[in-house]
């Protein structure tokens, strides 16, 4: 097993292992929230892996520097004292999640083994300089992706002036 | 980059929504200055003031969705057709786009009139409505003319997240926030199901545009087949049908009633027609196995939708499962997949705008007093008081329950016309026949009008923008019941040909 | 040797599964939230996973569909997460509880 290998399932064993913890089995909220984190952090690592160096900055970046943060200022403005989190799951709601949850699994496992899409199309070892990184990437969104970066200009106007409409404390 | 493959004309609708609603927001931060909505104004003034303000910001806005539309028609009239975004098409203009563009700012104009008075009397007249209407309306022009997953996920999010705002903006309403919380959640899963089949339908074609996508789809495969049920559950629930339609009666009946009109046509509208071109677009060979899917998703929507609608005793949740079934209307159009079926399934979006906003209008003109008038008891004896509103009333729920001499019936009729074309009898007689149930919902409310006395004194008159909404909806239900394919005053307009023109592109 | 791409998607798709349950049962809307970010975690890795495998064009060009497709998610969380936190905000006004049970819409 190459190092490349060994890193990668390290971070993959991390990043389920937090994100069980977060929907399953941390006491308090904040401990959630920062199982997030971790998860991101190790989505991250994988993400330098796979070639995909600014994706991995802003990975860090945007989830964990600014959404998580989002997450915990609320948590603090809410101010819960016994942790916040109620019982686990109701046995009603456990059985859908796991048809639905086990469904998506086996069936996502068995295509993503037997589908012939990756033998047709064989990893390309040596990719062009610099794939995945700053340069490359701001080119092609700044060409061939400028409309989508508009859009997302747009989604982001959105959602400031929604949240604050919602969240102001007195509005007239 | 070639600076002609930049025609930013192609973008003038979106482009115009877009800067109005940047425009609403400036001229609210400009309008209202402290001397008259800020601290210390008796309520009195600032009550007047703030309506004044709604009214100007309404105007602008509708300037925007004009000037929009009139592009829209304008390059439709053209016979525009081009790609657009440099290098890589992300939207594509076309008849079906300009169309579809067309008719959402339709939708959206009636929106805001009925909004003018209706905000005020909720109170809840922010300008920020406005804004995230525009925005939403922006969204949705996208929706409509993507040809890439990329644009159709950004545009999808751009329609929704306003619309979240927008269902919670009465804020002091427990409902108000609760149906916006609801949405928002089942909104969001549906959303990241939806990427994530993208994500999927991507690994197995290398690649995001629709094109690309059918010509890498010719293999077939597990992994694009489990990514194409994922993106098709996706659309589902932003257009209510069954199984993805839980949200649908709860969040009508919970956000303001003029956004539940707006949502109801202007969603339905975009997320009908990304599916039409996703569909032909993207998955030509598919034919069979998806029309298989898609008849039943149209089945159960008719007959979950009609049953249920049956027994609720409000009248916004009883339009929200009538919503379900129209959708399952339109999804026999869907399974037929036939170029008149398209044909059908436009004319009937274009009919069904006028029926919902109509219905939905004269919700709003019973509210008064801080508060809706919703359920059915609310409209006892509404002929004797305000006879013209009970007559509109009935005629908008008779062409929804498919009434012959109106415009709601010739829907229907060029959409079975079309399902029989197709082979889809079973369709077809679930349509027919859960069309009958629907009578005993729709025709309720006329009778509990005409036949009971009225509880309660209203106070509340008609607006004059409540007026104008009314008045345009009824006089389209009853033209178009007679004349959906003539042409009575020589304008050389035929609404079919003009349906047929937009499913054009998908011959 | 580079990773085989079967073992990031099965990652992905376990995260998403994770994610599906997560939203589904638990009760608290703060991790009903994180569970969504999730989701489009697992969708953002199955994207950059799979834009390893189609890298270059026939002629050797590099793409980015996937990648920039990532972005675009990582970005559109951001706006999302700010709404649903204003909606849980506004409702906790009128509410004050965290748990979705409590809501009598939102049972499903």
């Amino acid at each position: 097993m190459s190092f490349e290998m060994f890193l990668f399932y390290a971070f993959a064993f991390l990043a389920v292992f937090s994100a069980v913890a977060m929907i399953g089995f941390v006491r308090h909220i904040v401990a959630a929230a920062m199982s997030l984190v971790v998860t991101m952090v190790s989505l991250a690592g994988i993400y330098v892996l796979m070639h995909a160096e600014l994706i991995a900055a802003i990975q860090i970046l945007v989830y964990a520097g600014a959404i998580v943060v989002l997450f915990l200022f609320v948590i603090m403005l809410l101010d819960l004292r016994d942790g916040g989190l109620g019982p686990a799951a109701r046995g009603q709601n456990l059985v859908k999640a796991v048809g639905v949850g086990g469904t998506v699994t086996i069936g996502t496992l068995v295509v993503a083994s037997v589908s012939g899409v990756f033998s047709v199309n064989p990893l390309v070892e040596s990719l062009p300089e610099g794939f995945g990184e700053h340069r490359a990437l701001g080119i092609a969104l700044f060409t061939d992706y400028a409309l989508a970066v508009e859009l997302v200009g747009l989604v982001l106007l959105a959602s400031i002036v929604g949240a604050v409409i919602l969240a102001k404390r007195k509005i007239d | 980059m070639e600076a002609e493959a930049f025609d930013v004309a192609a973008l003038a609708p979106l482009g115009f929504v877009a800067i109005g609603a940047l425009v609403t927001l400036m001229l609210e931060v400009v309008l209202s200055r402290r001397a008259f909505v800020g601290e210390g104004v008796d309520p009195e003034t600032r009550l007047v003031a703030r309506a004044r303000i709604g009214i100007v910001l309404a105007f602008a806005s509708s300037a925007a969705i004009v000037l929009a539309m009139y592009a829209a028609i304008y390059q439709f009239e053209l016979g525009f057709e081009t790609a657009f975004g440099p290098g890589r098409p992300m939207l594509q203009l076309d008849a079906l786009s300009t169309f579809a563009t067309a008719l959402i700012g339709l939708g959206a104009l009636l929106s805001v009139w009925l909004s003018i008075t209706y905000l005020p009397a909720l109170r809840i007249n922010h300008g920020e409505y406005y804004a995230l209407l525009l925005l939403s309306t922006a969204g949705m022009f996208v929706l409509v003319s993507a040809v890439d997953l990329i644009s159709l996920y950004l545009g999808l999010e751009l329609t929704s997240l306003p619309i979240y705002a927008l269902a919670g903006f009465n804020r002091r309403r427990l409902r108000s926030n609760e149906a916006a919380l609801k949405y928002f959640l089942m909104g969001a899963v549906a959303s990241a199901v939806l990427l994530y089949g993208m994500a999927l339908l991507y690994g197995a074609t290398g690649h995001t545009d629709f094109t690309g996508i059918s010509q890498g789809f010719a293999g077939g495969g597990g992994l694009a087949l489990s990514g194409l049920a994922l993106v098709i559950a996706g659309l589902a629930f932003k257009v209510s049908v069954v199984p993805f339609h839980q949200w649908t009666p709860d969040v009508y009946e919970g956000a303001p009633t003029s956004v539940t009109a707006f949502m109801a046509v202007t969603v339905k509208t975009a997320g009908f027609v990304v599916l039409m071109r996703f569909l032909v677009l993207a998955l030509p060979e598919m034919g069979e196995k998806v029309s298989v899917l898609l008849g039943v998703l149209a089945g159960l929507s008719m007959l979950i939708g009609n049953l249920m609608a049956v027994v609720q005793d409000n009248v916004k949740r009883m339009l929200a499962y009538s919503a379900v079934a129209h959708a399952g209307y339109l999804m026999v159009g869907f399974a037929a997949g036939t170029p008149e079926a398209w044909t059908a399934v436009l004319f009937y979006l274009f009919v069904y705008l006028f029926m919902t906003v109509g219905v939905f209008c004269v919700v709003i003109a019973l509210a008064q007093g801080g508060r809706e008038w919703d359920s059915i008891e609310d409209f006892a004896g509404l002929a004797s008081q305000r006879p013209a509103l009970a007559a509109v009333m009935t005629l908008f729920l008779l062409s929804l329950a498919g009434i012959p001499g109106t415009a709601g019936f010739m829907a229907k009729f060029y959409l079975v016309v079309a399902a029989v074309d197709a082979g889809q009898i079973a369709l077809v007689l679930i349509l027919v026949g859960t069309s009958m149930v629907s009578f005993f919902y729709y025709l309720r409310l006329p009778v509990v009008m005409y036949m009971q006395k009225r509880r309660q004194d209203p106070d509340a008159e008609t607006s004059s923008s409540e007026i104008v909404v009314l008045a345009l909806c009824a006089a389209a239900i009853l033209y178009f019941a007679f004349f959906a394919q003539a042409d009575p005053f020589g304008t050389g307009v035929r609404a079919l040909d003009v349906a047929g023109r937009a499913a054009d592109f998908l011959h | 040797m580079s990773i085989p791409i079967e073992h990031v998607i099965s990652l992905s798709a376990l995260l998403f599964v994770i994610g599906v349950v997560g939203a589904l049962t638990r009760r608290n809307l703060i991790v009903i939230l994180m569970s969504i970010e999730l989701m489009l975690n697992a969708a953002n890795l199955a994207l950059v996973g799979f834009n390893r495998v189609w890298s270059v064009t026939a002629e050797g060009a590099a793409r980015y569909d996937g990648q920039v497709f990532a972005l675009m998610v990582i970005a559109v969380a951001a706006a999302e997460v700010a709404v649903g936190l204003g909606i849980l905000l506004s409702l906790i006004r009128n509410r004050d509880s965290l748990n979705v049970d409590d809501a009598s819409l939102l049972r499903w």
